[in-house]
């Protein structure tokens, strides 16, 4: 009899072939598992937060009451101080070296520490994300002085508010009512979010990711290991080829995320800036003041995977 | 024993009352606490990074602390069709078998609540958010609320056992 | 056992709980227990209290305390009673004049407000007692506040449209506008049954000969109405902040809740004088002990969702339905029941989110306008909320008015249901009435 395995995520559903990428990753994975493994592991996909709410599916996945998840690690920081690391303002550069991270240093520690919490790590996702913004548009520190910006994460909010920004929390859902009603100047997330949550019809200015982004975000597709045990060798060994095959496709898929964010905000009659190599250093300058120092300082072991993470060139 | 239990059923719902007066305040509190951010955020421009978390974290413990209140009034709602349709005593028997299941329900709610508190506190679980506060107290709550409930629960079904035996007697 | 035969088995237990008289939170919350523990692995069941706190972690839904906390102050004091009798001077000559003014306040607050249970609660708390001051039957002033109350989803900000416009990618503006005609639609739809129904109620108490409360005609001069400006200053102030703060960008809509609530707090201390201990007792306790039945029902409701879902039943269902060859119309309406019966248990957020997905494939490929079909899904959404066994917004009202039977309730309500049904079949012939303003305003 198959087993059925249950994956979880947040994002928008769709088909194996049209929508959201994050979802598709998910839908590639079941059908190419489903087929090599002859049909003995079949997967039920929950998009859209159907199952349970975002932040809590890392929890439900350490204790195998979930068996998969499109997750964007750095939910899980509240009990897992160093998974904020993968989405630590101006440290990654490109999709590239993002990547590079799973064969080094840092990539088998937090492998390692995950798997100590009863996670496993199926495919390595990042993505790249932009700044949707009223009024004026955000592209270096000195423009988010005095706007009301929604950074999204404990490590963004604290770099936005080093540069004098003042960082509103806002519901996600409430986003768009707040952009255009003015509660909100700014927002900072996704190229897919940006698309998604529709910021183009509420926004008028978008900071482009595509060629410099100080906002990378890991999210992996993972697995609890009271499932991946429960598999037969065989099986194990398809989940994690079928995975790491799909590396190259979430890569490419967000790379074009990044440029159809322009298009979808060109199209709706929004100004598009990129962000250029200065304005990422002046960035980089007030992440290292702030959000970094501040995991060195709290986290556990924080100057050391630090260390690991900025070696990774 | 009566005399025990009369106090003891009392105690119980004077400390519920009293919370649930108290969550009251909370929800007040958490009014001005709004008030507050949208005053400083759209005239002073302040970051703005605590006060919806902390709303969230009153209104929730308000919520859970205010339940026992909501239930020595039989403030929760059922669906009461069967009333006019069953004998007397079908129904004192009905209500006493529905009584003793959510009572069953909220104790189970309750248990798993205090080993969530427990272990928030144990690691000391905080928020990830720029604010980042710990999270145990608004757990602790929820364990507390979910208590006060089922011994509210408890000491509305002894009262009703006391009263009916009172009237047997009679 | 089947998928199939365990959603049957679930339905079943739900109505059996559910009748049994048991509170509604903890016979919901007790069904999804059981079959947790006899369908779901142990894991499930381990994080149970993790997952009611994660549902309730949501400062969206938590606004309805602060709602709740607005009506109370309003009705539990003299202001809600002032409030009324100046409107009534304005409206009392108009047979069902309180009566509509009910349903368009219920209106004013949907453009607020984007709760349904929170529009009823704020309206109802002094609606209801002033009209059955009046002379309605309890049945119909209850039905106008359930049923205006659900406005609040339909009438933009709307939760549950968002939801919607970013599962299908559709333009969430687009779909606010389109939520303005019929909801002004539903608006008329229910005024129009007021009158007839208070035109009923008042042949039927002149037919007994009774000298009721209904047949008394008042005459105000006009001099008399003025008077009354004064005192409804106050409201027409706390609805100017409310809108001011939504629309001028100091807030958004669930902060809104916070600054209502603390400006009726404040108006009622200020210019009713209520501030002693007595008073603020009556307003705190009514406030929790309605809000606390609510988020409860709420809570538990989310803990019988995740059940749902995790055994895949709503899923299921729904790709079963697809499956079904059907023309446009023909899927349209299987698409209707569906989710009307969906709605006997499940709350808008959870159905959007598990059945969207599944149909969304479906809708485009029979062309089905998914602007129109938002619209319809929302006002289809706000009938569950009215109709038994679990809608929310009777149980506001059997809270608010605990003196009113739900039988009572229930029934005032239906017809509005029919009024709603109505509506949708208005939509499928002039899809312009949501269509019209998305498609010509820019
Ligand atoms: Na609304
Ligand atoms: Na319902």
């Amino acid at each position: 009899q198959a087993k059925v395995i249950k994956i979880s995520h947040q994002f928008p559903g769709g088909t194996i072939d049209e929508g959201d990428f994050r979802d598709r990753l998910v839908r590639k994975f079941a059908a190419e598992v489903e087929k090599k493994s002859n049909g003995t592991l079949k997967f039920e996909i929950y998009p859209a937060a159907s199952l349970m709410k975002a932040v809590p599916q890392y929890k439900a996945l350490s204790t195998g009451a979930l068996d998969m998840s499109l997750y964007p690690l750095a939910y899980a920081g509240g009990e897992f101080p160093a998974a904020n690391l993968t989405l630590m303002p101006a440290l990654i550069t490109s999709y590239e070296q993002g990547l590079r991270w799973k064969d080094a240093p840092i990539g088998k520690e937090l492998t390692r520490l995950l798997d100590e919490r009863n996670v496993k790590i199926v495919t390595w996702v990042w993505q790249a994300g932009g700044i949707a913004a009223k009024g004026k548009p955000v592209v270096s520190p000195d423009d988010a002085k005095g706007m009301k910006v929604r950074g999204g994460s404990r490590e963004v909010d604290l770099m936005i508010k080093a540069a004098g920004g003042a960082v509103t929390n806002v519901a996600s859902n409430e986003i768009y009512s707040a952009m255009q009603s003015g509660v909100l100047d700014a927002a900072i997330t996704s190229s897919t979010s940006l698309i998604s949550f529709r910021l183009h019809e509420t926004s008028d200015h978008l900071t482009a990711g595509r060629k410099h982004s100080f906002w990378f975000m890991f999210e992996p597709l993972l697995m609890s290991k009271k499932t991946f045990d429960a598999l037969t060798p065989a099986q194990q060994k398809i989940v994690m080829e079928v995975g790491a095959s799909l590396e190259k496709f979430g890569m490419d898929a967000a790379k074009a995320d990044d440029e159809r964010v322009v298009e979808v905000y060109t199209k709706a009659g929004r100004k598009v800036v990129d962000m250029d190599r200065a304005a990422f250093d002046k960035w980089r300058e007030v992440a290292k003041a702030s959000a970094w120092k501040d995991f060195e300082e709290k986290v556990k072991d924080g100057k050391q995977l630090f260390d690991m993470a900025v070696a990774v060139k | 024993m009566r005399k025990l239990w009369r106090q003891f059923s009392r105690a119980v719902t004077a400390i519920n009352t009293l919370t649930g007066y108290l969550s009251g305040v909370l929800i007040v509190i958490c009014s001005g606490v709004l008030v507050f951010e949208v005053v400083v955020r759209y005239w002073l421009n302040w970051p703005t990074d605590w006060e919806i978390e902390m709303s969230i974290m009153l209104l929730i413990v308000a919520t859970f602390m205010s339940a026992a209140f909501t239930q020595a009034s039989r403030g929760h709602v059922g669906i009461e069709v069967l009333d006019s349709l069953l004998s007397e005593r079908a129904n004192r028997w009905r209500g006493v078998v529905g009584d003793i299941l959510s009572m069953a329900f909220c104790l189970f709610i309750a248990w798993h609540a205090w080993k969530f508190f427990h272990e928030a506190w144990a690691d000391g679980k905080m928020s990830n958010t720029a604010w980042a506060p710990k999270l145990w107290p608004a757990y602790l709550f929820m364990a507390l609320g979910m208590t006060m409930l089922s011994l509210q629960m408890l000491v509305q079904l002894g009262d009703q056992h006391l009263h009916a035996h009172r009237e047997d007697e009679e | 056992m089947s998928t199939l035969q365990v959603g049957i088995l679930f339905g079943v237990a739900t109505f059996v709980a559910l009748f049994s008289g048991m509170p509604i939170a903890f016979a919901v919350g007790g069904v999804a227990l059981v079959f947790m523990l006899f369908y779901m692995p142990s894991e499930t069941v381990g994080l149970v209290a993790e997952t009611l706190y994660s549902e309730l972690d949501n400062f969206v839904l938590l606004t309805i305390p602060l709602f709740v906390l607005m009506g109370a102050a309003i009705g539990k004091s003299r202001a809600g009673g002032d409030l009324y009798s100046s409107l009534n001077r304005w409206m009392g000559r108009i047979p069902g004049g309180l009566g509509a003014a009910n349903v368009m306040a219920c209106s004013v607050f949907a453009a607020m407000c984007g709760s349904s249970p929170a529009t009823c609660s704020a309206i109802g708390s002094s609606g209801i007692p002033e009209m059955r001051k009046r002379g309605y039957s309890s049945g119909l002033a209850a039905g106008i506040i359930a049923a205006g109350g659900t406005l609040g989803i339909l009438i933009p900000p709307s939760l549950t449209l968002i939801l919607y416009g970013v599962v299908t990618e559709q333009s969430i503006g687009k779909l606010f506008m389109a939520g303005v005609g019929p909801g002004l639609l539903l608006t008329a739809l229910f005024i129009v049954w007021v009158v007839i129904q208070f035109r009923r109620e008042q042949a039927r108490a002149r037919a007994q000969g009774d000298n009721t409360e209904i047949l008394r005609v008042e005459n105000f001069t006009w001099r008399e109405k003025f008077e009354t400006i004064p005192r409804l200053a106050p409201f027409i102030a706390i609805i100017v902040i409310i809108m001011v703060a939504l629309y001028g960008g100091w807030a958004t809509p669930s902060e809104v809740a916070g600054i209502g609530a603390f400006a009726s707090l404040l108006m009622v201390m200020m210019i009713y004088g209520c501030w002693r201990w007595t008073e603020m007792k009556a307003i705190l306790g009514g406030t929790v002990r309605e809000s606390t039945m609510v988020m409860m029902i709420i809570a538990m409701s989310f803990l019988y969702t995740y059940v749902m879902s995790y055994l895949h039943i709503t899923q299921e269902v729904a790709a079963w339905m697809v499956g079904l060859p059907l023309g446009k119309w023909g899927f349209f309406i299987a698409a209707n029941i569906l989710l009307v019966v969906l709605g006997f248990f499940l709350p808008p957020v959870a159905i959007i989110l598990m059945v969207t997905p599944i149909i969304l494939p479906a809708l485009k490929a029979h062309g089905i306008d998914l602007v129109w079909f938002g619209v319809v899904m929302t006002i289809l959404m706000e009938m569950g909320l009215i109709h038994p066994p679990v809608g929310l917004n009777l149980f506001v009202i059997n809270s608010i008015a605990p003196d009113i039977k739900l039988s009572e309730i229930i029934w005032g309500t239906l017809p509005f249901i029919g009024l709603m049904i109505l509506s949708i079949v208005l939509l499928a012939f002039f899809p312009d009435i949501a269509l019209w303003l998305p498609n010509n305003v820019k």
